[in-house]
C-alpha cells in the first residue's frame, strides 16, 4: 500500500469526511508530510471503491455543490489495521531495544590509489 | 465565475464527460476549497495531479468493453475517417468546379457530385447519432449514388470530357458502406465523441488546400497537408498509452485509403499487392494498436457494459 493510499484510508478511521476534509486530515494525520493533490485524491478514492475498501456514506448540498462523504469499509478497515501492523513489524526491526546501540556506523574505507 | 473556477473548469476537461458530469462538481468544489485564497489559478501540484487524474479516468474507460467491443468501435471510426474524407473531397470538387471553373476537372463533377457527397457525410454523421435502420436506409442512398452518380459518369460528362472514378475507388466505397451498416447492425453504444477524430483527419485533409487560394500562401500547402496528416498520426500514436482504438481507426482509414491505387497498379501490371509500403505499413500500426488494445480492454466474462 503506497503511502498516500493508508493515509487517505487513515483519514476516514474516525468516521466518514467529505473530500477536502480527508485531505486536511491526511495532512495532519502526517505532520504536514501528506499533501494530497485533489486529483491524487479522487483517483485514489476511485480505485479504493473498487477494491471495497471505502464506500459512499452520504451526499448533500453545499452552496449549490454536491459534497459527497465517504467511510471505511470493514474490508478497508482490517486492510489499514493489517499494513499498519507490518509497517510495525517493519519499524521494531531498526527501533528495537538494545539493537540500535550495538550497531555502528560503518565508516567509508579510504580507497588507495596505486602510485 | 471567478478566473479560478474557470481555469479550474478548463483543466477538469482532461476528464471523460461521463465521468465529468458524475464528479466533476464534486471535484470542482474540493479542489477550490484546497487552493489557498487569492490565488488566480490553481497548485501547480493540483494542476498535474487533475491532468495524470483525467488521463487514467480515460484509460479506465475502454476497460469496460471487450476487445471485440472495442475493435469494432475503433474500426467504425477508421472507416468513417475514410467515407467523410471522400465526402469531403466530392464537396470540394463541387465548389471548385462551380466557383473556379477554369480548372480542369478530371473527375465527375457537378450536382451529381455534390449529392452524393452529402449522401455520404450524412452515413458518417448517423453511423453515430441515428438508430440502426436510419444508418443502413441512409448507406443504402449513398451505395446508389456512389454507383449510379459518381462511378460511371453520364453521357454528358463523357462529353464534357469528364471521366467516372475507376471502379476500385467505387468498390471500396461500396464496401465501406457495407461495412459500416454492418458494424452499426452489431453495435448498441456508439459515442459521437468519435466525430471528433473524423472531423480532425478530414480538417487535416481539407484545409491545407484552401490555402492555396490566399495570395502568398499558395506554395505552403504543399507542405503543411503530409505535416497535418503526421501531425494527427503522432498524437494517434502518443494516445496510445491511454487508449489504442484512435491509432487502429487512423491505421484503418490510411489501409482502406491504400487499397484503390493498389488495385489499380495491380490492374496496370505496375505493382505487386503483398509487398505495398503504402499498405503494409498501416497494417503494421494497426496490428500494434490492436495487440495494446488487447491489454486496454476487459476480459469477456467481466464486460460491465455491452
Amino acid at each position: 500500500m503506497r503511502e498516500p493510499t493508508y493515509f487517505v484510508l487513515a483519514a476516514l478511521l474516525d468516521g466518514p469526511l467529505h473530500g477536502y476534509a480527508i485531505i486536511k486530515q491526511a495532512w495532519e494525520l502526517s505532520g504536514g508530510r501528506i499533501r494530497l493533490a485533489t486529483g491524487t485524491l479522487y483517483t485514489a478514492l476511485d480505485r479504493l471503491t473498487d477494491e471495497g475498501y471505502v464506500r459512499l456514506v452520504s451526499e448533500e448540498t453545499v452552496n449549490g455543490r454536491i459534497r459527497r462523504s465517504y467511510g471505511l469499509t470493514d474490508e478497508g478497515s482490517a486492510a489499514l489495521r493489517a499494513e499498519a501492523a507490518r509497517m510495525a513489524d517493519a519499524a521494531r526491526i531498526v527501533t528495537e531495544a538494545n539493537r540500535g546501540a550495538a550497531v555502528r556506523p560503518v565508516r567509508p574505507r579510504r580507497q588507495v590509489r596505486p602510485a | 465565475m471567478s478566473p479560478l473556477e474557470r481555469r479550474c473548469r478548463l483543466l477538469m476537461r482532461a476528464y471523460p464527460a461521463a465521468y465529468r458530469r458524475e464528479r466533476g462538481d464534486e471535484i470542482m468544489a474540493t479542489l477550490l476549497e484546497a487552493t489557498p485564497e487569492g490565488r488566480r489559478r490553481p497548485l501547480l501540484r493540483d494542476m498535474r495531479a487533475l491532468i495524470m487524474g483525467g488521463l487514467r479516468a480515460r484509460a479506465a474507460q475502454n476497460r469496460r468493453f471487450t476487445t471485440a467491443v472495442n475493435l469494432r468501435l475503433a474500426v467504425l471510426a477508421g472507416l468513417c475517417i475514410y467515407l467523410a474524407a471522400i465526402a469531403a473531397g466530392d464537396l470540394n470538387d463541387f465548389v471548385t468546379s462551380e466557383v473556379d471553373r477554369a480548372v480542369p476537372m478530371v473527375g465527375p463533377a457537378g450536382w451529381p457530385v455534390l449529392i452524393a457527397g452529402l449522401l455520404m457525410g450524412a452515413v458518417v454523421a448517423l453511423a453515430w447519432l441515428a438508430r440502426r435502420p436510419v444508418v443502413i436506409g441512409a448507406a443504402a442512398l449513398a451505395a446508389g449514388a456512389a454507383t449510379g452518380y459518381v462511378g460511371f459518369p453520364s453521357a454528358a460528362q463523357q462529353a464534357a470530357g469528364r471521366g467516372g472514378l475507376t471502379s476500385a475507388f467505387v468498390i471500396t466505397e461500396l464496401g465501406c458502406l457495407a461495412a459500416v451498416a454492418a458494424l452499426t447492425v452489431r453495435m448498441e453504444r456508439r459515442s459521437p465523441a468519435w466525430l471528433w477524430l473524423v472531423g480532425a483527419v478530414v480538417a487535416t485533409l481539407l484545409l491545407p488546400g484552401y490555402l492555396r487560394y490566399i495570395p502568398n500562401l499558395w506554395f505552403i500547402w504543399m507542405y503543411i497537408a503530409p505535416g497535418m496528416e503526421l501531425c494527427v498520426l503522432v498524437v494517434a500514436v502518443a494516445w496510445i498509452a491511454i487508449d489504442a482504438r484512435p491509432l487502429v481507426a487512423v491505421a484503418t482509414y490510411l489501409s482502406l485509403s491504400s487499397v484503390p491505387p493498389i488495385f489499380d497498379e495491380i490492374g496496370w501490371g505496375v505493382s505487386n499487392w503483398f509487398f505495398n509500403p503504402a499498405l503494409l505499413i498501416p497494417l503494421a500500426i494497426a496490428a500494434l494498436a490492436v495487440w495494446r488494445l488487447r491489454r486496454q480492454s476487459v476480459r469477456p466474462g467481466q464486460a460491465v457494459q455491452q
